[in-house]
């Protein structure tokens, strides 16, 4: 990433898998998990799109099982944000 | 350090809506909670208040949730304006709580507080207006 030049954003289709979705919980866990990352990153969901540093953005997404969301990043740490929300979703959330 | 967060509410509203960011959030909340009884003489009701005060306070202040405006427990607040480092904000709801909670709050207290009465509003929503949208 280059100082002041443009930086793209990298994005990544995934399909949130637990039984609830992307609910309470699911979402509290998903935004500490970002939160750890200083890169901007963002949850489309067809026409919605949220912030995924912020719980209340994410449930209004209202994304359930079976939900076909795009994961966008850009900035530092992106792709290792990428990652590991990646990680957390086909994890599902640590629940079924 | 951080602002510090009382909430100060009819009977056990507080509480019972702390345990609940607490569950959602897995974390322990750091929100020190007055519940306020009718029965209770006032000096009883501002004591606890102070009391919550002293325990949360920083020094980048604290911000007061109380549940409604112009009610007991909102009223025995009003005094602590005096203190610059003091914000009321009544109609205190769960995705305000749940924002605070996730550590997104501003760090300067005015803007705390704007924000999250702002942030409180603005998730008060129509559930099938947003259900169309989503495609449900």
């Amino acid at each position: 990433m280059s100082k002041g030049g443009k930086v793209n954003w990298i994005k990544k289709e995934l399909k949130i898998g637990n039984e609830l979705g992307l609910h309470a919980r699911a979402a509290a866990k998903l935004v500490k998990l970002a939160n750890r990352f200083p890169c901007e990153i963002f949850i489309r969901k067809g026409e919605s799109m949220a912030n995924s540093k912020s719980i209340m953005g994410l449930l209004t997404l209202a994304a359930g099982k079976g939900s076909v969301i795009n994961i966008e990043a850009r900035g530092e740490e992106a792709e290792l944000a990428l990652t590991a929300i990646e990680d957390l979703i086909n994890s599902k959330f640590g629940e079924v | 350090m951080s602002i510090g967060i009382v909430i100060i509410t009819h009977g056990n509203i507080g509480r019972e809506m702390t345990k609940v960011v607490e569950t959602i959030t897995n974390e322990k909340s750091g929100f020190v909670c007055v519940s306020v009884d009718h029965n209770s003489p006032l000096e009883f009701i501002s004591k606890n208040i102070h009391a919550a005060i002293e325990q949360v306070k920083t020094t980048e202040g604290v911000l007061v949730l109380t549940d409604i405006f112009g009610a007991t427990p909102c009223n025995e607040c009003v005094p602590l304006l005096s203190n610059k480092n003091i914000q009321i904000v009544a109609g205190v709801n769960l995705p305000m709580l749940m924002k605070i909670a996730t550590h997104m709050l501003p760090s300067n207290l005015l803007e705390a507080a704007h924000f999250i009465q702002n942030y409180g509003k603005n998730n008060i929503l129509d559930v099938r207006d947003l259900c169309q949208k989503a495609g449900k």
